[in-house]
């Protein structure tokens, strides 16, 4: 199984190199490939389909309990199926279509790494692994859209669909970490199996975060509008991406954990609402659009909100019902994207208002259009019309608020024959366009045979309805969690769903003959504000990047002061809180020393330090503040020299000596004078100055209660001598107790050496 | 004996650099200096790896004088693996600074590399030391060489970013002093596994909890976090992009690191801290985010990145459980990787480009696929899109954070990774997609160019590989990184690797 899935994985950059040399050779390969996935998916059909499970496990990263695992049970082996077995077809039908194509080494590479994604996602078992594969096929149809890379919109939109989707794969990582501790498992499997109710304390949570995942990347309202728009892919993507891969990936997800949230109020009224909507909205949508592409997109989007709205209802007949349809629903989409596709290709266009008549020119594109369209549109003895007519019994069966749900699937199903009508019937009957950038010819091979094999297929299923119920009998009973078997067929009786249907087809071709009045008062569905949702995502990102500008100017602002300032600051309010938590207040300033001014010269260092203090306020000029503060290093080393530490005393004159020489080296390269703009600024300056040094006064008045009582004093004095071979202590400690810190100094001071020279003598001109 | 290992990496920098130093302006000789330096350093640090892992602690005393008088220099799970993956990177920035696009020729024969190898050594020391002051005396071998790395040349903008620079990080390691100087003065010492029990011990004033904001507020500075990181963006910008890579790749993961070894050691717990670590991981991912959304430069763009995600390293300090820092350790590994490779990547446009400005740059994903190749698999693992490396450190960090109820910090993580790739997709777009039409008359084929440039394409295609076996492999390092985190909670262990030998 790892095998299969990696093969894809493996092949794609071998394709992106050596398409262009042999594309016929690579293109049928990938073809090859697709199909024996398919092949050998389909040889676990009988044990899978009869109820047993295959499991594959490889261990991975065990320490944090993430496995490769993959399980194959009902649910995850149709859509392995649909998965390859469309992929198979659409990469056939692409080794056509993009034949002229420059970078059609490309697109083979990311389809077959979509491909992979998906397959991954429909089979894994360990949630984690489920994720990856999420974000794997969010990744891999980025590239796929953006593949017209100059054009803004491409990229526009490429981008669109990645943050949209994206959003959602972390919503559905936080999801599963939660699974994780609620049920203390990432296996799918072990989750079905539980009994353990979906009462935990994240349940509510966990939900949301799944309807938030589903709903991005199933395209529901309102986070619909990157599926339109992604329609800027290769025709093939989009056959793709809207029959068997991406938008299914949401269904699937609620379809494999209906059976542990089922039950959850939010979970049922999210899905009820959100399909709803997105079921009516995106029919009307679709009523009004004039690209042939767009009109699809949109009759996805309604589609899904139907699977949607069924898995809310949550009966078994109506979870049923949304797995047949999801069937129904990828064969004649596939189709009729590759129809559009061909079209586009044949005559350079899609726009619906310059195409129609073109029967006698495109007639094999013709017939795998009608049959598509006769399926969406719901007609006996398709297999749309089977779909169909369960969604209506499980809507008229349902409870409660399943009114909601027959309204709208009534309404959009009106919808979609009517443009059943206009895209089965207008575009070919009639008189032949001569609008056309190009004139219109029949394509050849798996352009027009592809759609035709999935219209076939359409009828065929309709027809012997014994293979479908066969094929996706299992998968329902585990959405459902029930061992409801399944059965389908074309004539139920006369019963209320049939009139219902039959009322459908009339309204919807009153529809389409009134299309040119309707369009009047269909005209609310083009206005701006059904594009309010994607209005939302352009103002949302920049009001985004504004607070972004205006925060990096207010943080980052260039000014070295004002970084002190806040860094200052923050230490300063850091420590005082903790003073203030601990009441660190110096205990009656107790000190163990007795100082006593013996002579008044003491204070004349002191007296030195205030005044230099009080100069450096009041200056501005650079001089002046740097001889004032020197005035304060100055003393502090008289200091020493009177508090018996002669050493440090010289130590600090020198240091002193060397800065102020150093200084005044530099000074005539800077401005002479500081400006602060106003009061306000050095106020605030001498306040956090003021701070910092008065909470550094009191952090020493803390220290001095302590008395040091180090062994270090008591070894360093009686070893020096004896182990160290030396008498003054200061100096065996610098070369010998702590060497390695002199080695660290003596480096500093290399490296500054090094420094120096290249300031001197390197310069870079610029 | 075979302790002694351990000086096999720190060392050798030291004298490599002193032979460089011989070889003054003779750029030939330097050359191979560093790189036989750089790759001795690398097998000892891997030998030192090798045996820390397998045994256990390992810890030396300096001139041999018992702890806790001398210095001691202690290598655990945690310092060794960053001392591979500095070595590493050290190894791979040879190759990266041979064409003179990436550092010039000037630059290269007059103290680029001693100045390099001193800095891989303070670095190396940082790492292994085990004594606080002797971590002051790194940090200024660190501060004084990549200085002088980030002024080498003298370019007006390299020295207004350099000043910035210096000035915030000697303030940084003036504040560390005084830190050190608070706990010396309550305890006496120095060596951190003996201020570790001397400041658990009953009657140690709370002044402690004090020093510990020093010390927090210094090593925050060093790694750029909210409201500190601002000599970041400032300065890592401004050198030839050879250097700003290492730089930007190392320098904040050892801030980070020596944020958690004195944290998680020396100090006892202190909730305050613990809070306000919380909110400056927040903060720093939000901020760092948001500065990068707002830049035009790369360079900028990739700078602010690393403030963001250091974000993510202090979560798992503020989590302070041992998978969460296991996190955080796995995650300082793969954002050095990653990070440098992305300058290194953004160094490989300008070649091409002769600009690092998003809007000037364009056109590369259809002339230089392999680039657009190169940056996509960087750009993704920092993002943290599975199973590249930067979902592992994510995953464990996020998984801690529920796991321990920090719903907010979790939150603003994942939004943080969303705008992550917001932030990656504003290069992207413009640079690889984008065509700018033909104000960029590009001459060079794509043969002419890598070999022109072979040096970078080479070193970052082999980063590029490392970072992808650190994704797909993750479990070699995961392992480490747990190993290393339950080290780090083990004290005891510690203080009897270092005071009882």
């Amino acid at each position: 199984m790892l095998t299969a899935i990696l093969s894809a994985y493996v092949l794609a950059p071998f394709t992106g190199m050596f398409y262009r040399k042999h594309p016929r050779i690579w293109g049928y390969l990938t073809v090859m490939l697709a199909a024996a996935i398919f092949l050998y998916l389909a040889t676990f059909a009988p044990r899978v389909l009869e109820g047993g499970e295959v499991r594959f496990s490889y261990a991975w990263v065990p320490q944090l309990d993430i496995h490769v695992t993959f399980f194959l049970d009902g649910l995850s082996l149709f859509f392995g199926l649909l998965v390859s077995g469309f992929g198979a077809l659409i990469l056939w039908y692409a080794t056509a279509y993009m034949e002229e194509a420059h970078y059609a080494n490309r697109f083979f590479t990311y389809m077959l790494l979509f491909m992979a994604s998906m397959l991954g996602l429909v089979l894994a078992d360990h949630l984690i692994l489920l994720y990856l594969f999420w974000e794997l096929t969010s990744i891999s149809s980025f590239l796929l859209i953006g593949y017209a890379n100059r054009e803004a919109e491409a990229r526009r939109s490429a981008l669109q669909a990645l943050l949209v989707t994206n959003v959602g794969g972390l919503a559905l990582l936080a999801a599963f970490l939660l699974i994780g501790q609620q049920w203390d498992t990432f296996s799918v499997e072990a989750l079905l199996q539980t009994t353990e109710a979906a009462g935990g304390k994240h349940t509510l949570a966990i939900v949301l975060l799944l309807l938030l995942a589903a709903f991005t990347k199933s395209a529901q309202f309102p986070f619909h509008f990157w599926l339109p728009n992604a329609m800027a892919a290769p025709t093939p993507v989009s056959a793709y991406l809207h029959s068997a891969t991406m938008v299914k990936a949401g269904i699937f997800l609620l379809f494999r954990l209906q059976p542990v949230f089922g039950d959850h109020v939010v979970w049922t009224w999210g899905l009820l609402l959100a399909g709803s909507i997105t079921m009516v909205f995106g029919a009307v949508m679709a009523l009004v659009q004039t690209d042939l592409k767009r009109m699809l997109a949109y009759l996805t989007i309604s589609a899904l909100g139907m699977m949607v709205g069924m898995t809310g209802l949550g009966t078994e007949e109506a979870l049923q019902a949304a797995l047949v349809y999801l069937l129904v629903h990828a064969f004649y989409k596939g189709a009729l994207f590759m129809v559009a596709g061909g079209i586009d290709h044949q005559t350079g266009t899609r726009d619906m208002r310059l195409l129609h008549g073109l029967k006698q020119a495109m007639p094999l594109t013709m017939a795998g259009c009608v049959l598509a369209c006769g399926s969406m549109a719901g007609l006996p003895p398709f297999f749309g019309f089977v779909g169909k007519e369960m969604v209506y019994e499980s809507a008229l069966h349902g409870q409660g608020f399943s009114w909601l749900l027959l309204g709208s699937t009534f309404l959009s199903s009106v919808c979609y024959v009517s443009l059943g009508l206009v895209i089965g019937y207008r575009l070919f009957f009639g008189t032949l366009t001569r609008q056309t950038p190009k004139p219109p010819t029949e394509s050849h091979g798996p352009l027009w045979g592809a759609p035709l094999l999935l219209g076939a297929g359409g009828l065929l299923l309709g027809v012997w309805t014994e293979a479908p119920a066969y094929l996706l009998e299992r998968g329902t009973q585990l959405i459902s969690g029930t061992e409801a078997g399944l059965e389908l067929s074309l004539w139920h009786g006369l019963t209320p769903a049939l009139g219902l249907s039959l009322l459908t087809v009339l309204a919807g071709w009153g529809l389409y003959r009134g299309r040119d009045k309707s369009r009047k008062w269909l005209a609310f569905a083009t206005g701006d504000y059904t594009l309010a949702p994607e209005q939302l995502y352009v103002t949302g990102l920049r009001r985004l990047r504004q607070v972004a500008l205006w925060q990096t100017r207010l943080l980052q602002n260039g000014y070295l002061r004002n970084y002190l300032l806040v860094i200052f600051s923050f230490l300063v309010l850091a420590v005082l809180a903790q003073i203030i938590h601990f009441r660190l207040w110096p205990q009656a300033l107790r000190f163990q020393l007795p100082v006593t001014v013996d002579y008044l010269y003491e204070w004349i260092p002191v007296f030195f330090m205030v005044l230099g203090l009080i100069t450096i306020f009041g200056a501005r000029s650079r001089l002046t503040i740097l001889i004032a503060t020197s005035m304060v290093g100055f003393g502090v080393a008289a200091l020493f020299v009177f508090f018996s530490a002669p050493d440090v005393s010289m130590t600090q004159f020198l240091v002193e000596t060397i800065t102020l020489v150093i200084f005044m080296l530099i000074l005539h390269r800077l401005p002479s004078h500081i400006r602060l703009e106003s009061k306000t600024k050095f106020v605030r300056h001498l306040l956090v100055a003021i701070l910092f040094g008065a909470t550094m006064t009191l952090i020493l008045l803390n220290l001095h209660g302590y008395e040091l009582a180090s062994p270090l004093k008591e070894y360093y004095l009686s070893h020096s001598e004896e182990e160290g071979k030396g008498l003054n202590v200061v100096n065996v400690i610098l070369i010998d107790f702590r060497a390695l810190d002199t080695l660290g100094e003596i480096t500093v001071l290399g490296v500054t050496a090094i420094g120096i020279m290249t300031l001197v003598f390197l310069n870079q001109k610029k | 004996m075979t302790a002694h290992i351990l000086l096999v990496p720190l060392l050798t920098p030291l004298l490599a650099a002193m032979a460089c130093l011989f070889a003054w302006k003779k750029k030939q000789w330097q050359q191979y200096i560093y790189l036989s330096g750089s790759m001795i350093t690398l097998a000892g640090a891997a030998a030192l790896a090798w045996q820390v892992l397998q045994e256990g602690i390992v810890s030396i005393q300096a001139g041999g004088w018992e702890p806790p008088f001398g210095i001691t220099l202690v290598a655990d799970a945690f310092s060794v693996l960053l001392v591979v993956v500095t070595h590493v990177l050290g190894v791979l920035i040879y190759f990266y600074t041979l064409p003179p696009v990436s550092v010039s020729q000037e630059r290269k024969s007059f103290g680029f590399y001693p100045s390099l190898l001193l800095m891989l050594f303070g670095i190396t020391g940082a790492l292994l030391t085990g004594d606080i002051f002797n971590l002051y005396v790194w940090f200024e071998v660190m501060l004084v060489s990549s200085f002088v790395l980030i002024s080498l040349g003298n370019e007006r903008l390299q020295l207004e970013g350099a000043v910035k620079y210096v000035t915030i990080n000697f303030i940084a390691s003036a504040l560390f002093l005084a830190g050190i100087a608070i706990l010396y003065g309550m305890a006496g010492s120095t060596n951190m596994a003996d201020l570790a029990v001397r400041l658990r011990a009953d009657g140690v004033s709370d002044i402690v909890y004090v020093a510990m904001l020093f010390f927090l507020v210094s090593f925050s500075i060093k790694a750029a976090l909210f409201p500190l990181f601002f000599w970041l963006p400032a300065s890592y910008p401004t050198p030839p992009i050879g250097i700003a890579a290492i730089i930007a790749g190392l320098l904040t993961k050892i801030g980070i690191y020596a944020l958690i070894r004195t944290l998680i050691l020396v100090f006892p717990d202190n909730a305050f801290v613990q809070q306000l670590l919380l909110g400056m991981a927040i903060l720093t991912m939000l901020t760092g985010i948001f500065g990068a959304i707002a830049q035009y430069d790369m360079r900028k763009i990739l700078a602010f990145l690393i403030v963001s995600h250091m974000g993510y390293m202090v979560m798992g300090l503020a989590i302070a459980t041992p998978l969460a820092l296991a996190g955080t350790i796995f995650y300082m590994v793969h954002s050095i990787l990653v990070k440098t490779n992305l300058f290194f990547i953004s160094g490989l446009v300008f070649a091409d480009q002769q600009s690092f400005h998003i809007r000037k740059a364009g056109g590369l994903y259809e002339r230089l696929p392999w680039m657009a190749a190169l940056f996509l698999i960087s750009a993704f693992s920092l993002v943290g899109i599975p199973p590249l490396s930067g979902f592992w450190g994510k995953y464990m960090l996020a998984s801690t954070g529920l796991a321990t109820e920090q719903y907010l910090l979790v939150g603003v993580a994942l939004l943080t990774s969303m705008l992550t790739l917001w932030a990656v997709s504003r290069i992207w777009l413009p640079v690889f997609w984008q065509h700018k039409g033909a104000e960029k008359q590009v001459t060079l084929t794509q043969g002419a160019f890598v070999r022109k440039n072979r040096g970078m394409v080479v070193s970052s295609a082999a980063l590029t590989l490392l970072i992808l076996w650190l994704g797909f492999q993750a479990d070699p390092i995961v392992e480490i990184s747990i190993q290393a985190a339950e080290q780090l909670f083990d004290r005891q262990a510690y203080i009897d690797a270092v005071l009882k030998p």
